[in-house]
């Protein structure tokens, strides 16, 4: 099914994995490897999984009461979902961005710095804060207002602010839940050049339902169809002559 | 314009008129409860003005009307109203907390949840025989301050409990989603998070609450409030007495005066009880203003 | 664009160059008419190369509007890229026709006519043969089709080096510069032949979506995993 090149080193590897919400199944024994500092897009119809499956990687869907998983997802030698993994300290260490732009209502400081306070951070906070906001490529609009409310910026900067927060903690895979899918082009824009910085640090999956952002933004791409992994391989390839007639038809309009 | 369309028969003139009855029926309604509002405290004004003043609130009751006062009424409900919301905020918020937030979703809570509703309804003088078994007698509270105030926190816990579970659940996910996501436990998510925004939706329960318990009599007259106070209270153990058993007494009395002065002693709750409201209210915008910036 | 309205654009512009290929071939054919046996004139083809060039033109921006609105993927984006470069290849064919006629009505001009080679004759069936057959190998988006074009080349080039060789011995008694009118016009056919031969090269891209130019050969991998 086409995974990319082993040579490079894997950040995180899921093991047949799946996800039930009581009887319905919506992930279904996937196995793909996420390899370190590239940006991995999941693509898809809406339903088809993705976001489920992002949610598997820092145990987000633990939160639903209804939710099941079962297989392995592998990340540092270890799997994520044995008994003695405890799933706070998950989050630090892969961190997440949500579709809709949900800073704390806090001032912009607080956000960032939530996350080092609660985490225990031995630096200097003001410190960590200005270096995550300036990774976040929103420093300089920021930098004078730092105690203002997180609530008054632009829903491009919230969403920015929000990358900052995630970054503030130094995880090391960041992943977005369709960034970019509430914001006008010119914010869409901005994101997608902050993704391309960002992976030379982290390592990055991206849900999207928008295929040409997949295309310009990622190095690999997933295609996933009612909870399966239809194909997974170099996105360049994958859009210029895909292997998969299901994923054939997706990209180019004939369905979905 | 004539947009005239054989398909469709839109009869406005019809609809608006009929917008317009609907809209009248609401305005009166609402006019007749405001106007039977005024009626009362015109009324009560009316009776008590003559009686209302600083002597009265500063003096004690008393067989002669010219010589009596609200003085330990006043205190008392207020000691009382202080240890209600002391007691009632950690437990009913906690409690709430508790099924928002760590309960699993089922029967159990649905059980529990089911109950909280039905207490809400209990008539109150229910609570007063209660809290003479319990605190009273049980405890061993004795006819005191304490024990009015346990007894009336009871009666409005489940109010307190309802309105904060509502404010809690109305915090939206995203927010709960953003907090797990850096890595929060669940205490610190609602802790920082979750509670800062319920808060004004809380405070206004606790405000319903209290204004329901600085009126309630019955309850407060089992537990054994006394009708004639010679002094002022000065602990949570002691002997007292609360606004509305001193105007019920006032007004059970034959002589006229004694009306005037009940009216008067209507003012000063109602004063008190604005008083309350307005340092509630100051209380949520206060929260209200930390969140939005 | 919603894709109902591609899928039917795209579908009208191949269309178009399917037209376009055999009004070229017809070209093709009155310029050798006129250049072997003085049938029509040199000019009538050179206006009907202006028409050629034109609806060249139009084919293209119909194929850019349709990638700037659509942004197509896959198989429809190498149909589209396909489409424009046999467009541009096809008006060259074109170019290189009025060339034969060209060449054709200097040769008619000179007093002293050498007799011109049946390889001459050869070259052009074989050339037209291919141009026709490449483009039905892009109507049956068919491989094999598009390989045995390719195959062909090599005779026409073989052909041509004869009518070279040929013509350099006849100079010595026959109007050189009628001789090198020939030569121009086995040249001419020469590169028709291998334009036929990148349309077919084209083809197979756009079906496989690998490149086999510059000495590749379909079924050997090119940066594309098999799945």
């Amino acid at each position: 099914m086409n995974q990319p090149v082993t040579e490079l080193d894997t950040a995180l590897r899921t093991r047949d994995l799946s996800v039930w919400y009581g009887d319905t199944q919506a992930v279904k024994h996937i196995s793909l490897e996420i390899p370190r500092n590239r940006v991995v897009a999941f693509i898809g119809p809406s339903g088809c999984g993705k976001s489920t499956l992002l949610r598997c990687f820092n145990r987000m869907n633990d939160l639903i009461p209804a939710a099941r998983v079962g297989g392995e997802v592998n990340f540092r030698g270890q799997n994520l979902y044995d008994d003695d993994v405890d799933p706070v300290e998950v989050r630090r260490r892969i961190g997440m961005v949500f579709q809709k732009p949900n800073p704390f209502p806090k001032s912009i400081y607080e956000n960032v710095a939530f996350g080092l306070r609660i985490n225990g951070f031995k630096g200097d906070l003001s410190e960590q804060v200005e270096r995550s906001l300036r990774a976040a490529a929103i420093w300089d609009e920021v930098k004078d207002r730092l105690q203002d409310s997180a609530l008054g910026l632009s829903g491009g900067q919230q969403q920015r602010l929000c990358i900052a927060r995630a970054l503030a903690v130094e995880p090391e895979i960041l992943l977005m839940d369709e960034p970019a899918s509430a914001l006008d082009p010119i914010a869409t824009s901005r994101i997608e050049d902050l993704i391309e910085d960002l992976k030379n640090e982290y390592t990055i999956v991206i849900v999207t339902h928008n295929m040409q952002q997949a295309a310009r933004v990622s190095d690999y791409t997933a295609f996933l169809y009612i909870g399966e992994l239809i194909e997974y391989g170099d996105t360049e390839r994958l859009f210029t002559n895909p292997s998969e007639e299901r994923t054939e038809q997706y990209i180019t309009g004939r369905f979905g | 314009m004539s947009l005239q369309d054989e398909r469709f028969e839109p009869r406005l003139a019809r609809r608006r008129r009929n917008g317009k009855i609907f809209q009248a029926v609401c305005l009166s309604s609402i006019a007749f409860s405001i106007a039977m509002l005024i009626i009362l405290l015109f009324d009560v004004a009316k009776d008590g003005a003559a009686w209302f003043s600083f002597d009265f609130i500063t003096s004690f009751p008393s067989r002669i009307p010219d010589r009596a006062g609200v003085k330990p009424a006043i205190l008392g409900s207020l000691w009382v109203m202080m240890l209600v919301a002391a007691i009632s905020f950690p437990f009913g918020v906690g409690a709430a907390i508790y099924l928002e937030e760590y309960a699993p979703k089922g029967r159990v809570r649905r059980l529990i949840q089911t109950n909280i509703a039905n207490l809400a309804g209990v008539p109150s003088i229910v609570y007063g025989i209660l809290g003479l078994a319990i605190f009273v007698r049980f405890f061993g509270f004795g006819r005191s301050i304490l024990a009015g105030a346990a007894t009336l926190a009871l009666l409005v816990l489940p109010v307190v409990i309802i309105a904060a579970q509502e404010a809690i659940r109305a915090v939206p996910s995203s927010l709960r989603e953003a907090a797990y996501g850096v890595g929060a436990t669940r205490w610190q998510v609602v802790r920082h998070h979750v509670l800062p925004v319920a808060m004004p939706g809380i405070l206004t329960g606790m405000i319903l609450s209290l204004s329901r318990a600085i009126g309630e009599t019955a309850p407060v007259i089992l537990v054994g409030a006394l009708a004639f106070v010679a002094f002022t209270p000065t602990g949570p153990m002691d002997l007292f007495t609360v606004l509305p058993i001193q105007i019920f007494n006032w007004t059970a009395r034959p002589q006229a005066e004694f009306h005037g002065l009940a009216a008067a002693g209507i003012i000063v709750l109602l004063i008190v009880l604005l008083m309350m409201n307005a340092t509630a209210i100051l209380l949520r915008n206060y929260y209200q203003s930390r969140r939005g910036g | 664009m919603s894709h109902k309205v591609f899928i039917e654009r795209l579908g009208q512009l191949e269309a178009r160059l399917l037209e376009m290929s055999s009004t070229v071939e017809g070209l093709v054919r009155s310029a050798m008419d006129f250049a072997l046996d003085g049938e029509g004139t040199a000019q009538d083809v050179i206006e009907r190369d202006r028409i050629i060039d034109a609806e060249e033109v139009a084919i293209e921006e119909e194929a850019i509007e349709l990638l700037a609105l659509h942004q197509p993927m896959a198989s429809d984006l190498r149909l589209l890229v396909t489409i424009l470069k046999i467009n541009s290849d096809l008006e060259r064919v074109g170019d290189h026709a009025v060339n034969i006629a060209e060449a054709g009505e200097r040769l008619r001009s000179t007093p002293q006519r050498p007799v011109i080679p049946p390889e001459v004759a050869e070259m052009n069936t074989i050339a037209l043969g291919m141009l026709r057959d490449s483009l039905d190998a892009l109507v049956h988006r068919n491989i094999e089709e598009a390989e045995d074009v390719r195959r062909r080349d090599d005779r026409v080039d073989r052909l041509h080096e004869s009518v070279f060789r040929i013509m350099l011995t006849h100079m010595l008694d026959a109007n050189i510069s009628a001789c090198l009118q020939v030569i121009l016009i086995g040249r001419n056919l020469e590169r028709i032949a291998d334009l036929a031969t990148n349309i077919s090269e084209d083809i197979v891209f756009m079906v496989k979506g690998i490149t086999v130019r510059h000495g590749g050969r379909a079924g050997v991998e090119n940066g594309n995993g098999d799945g």
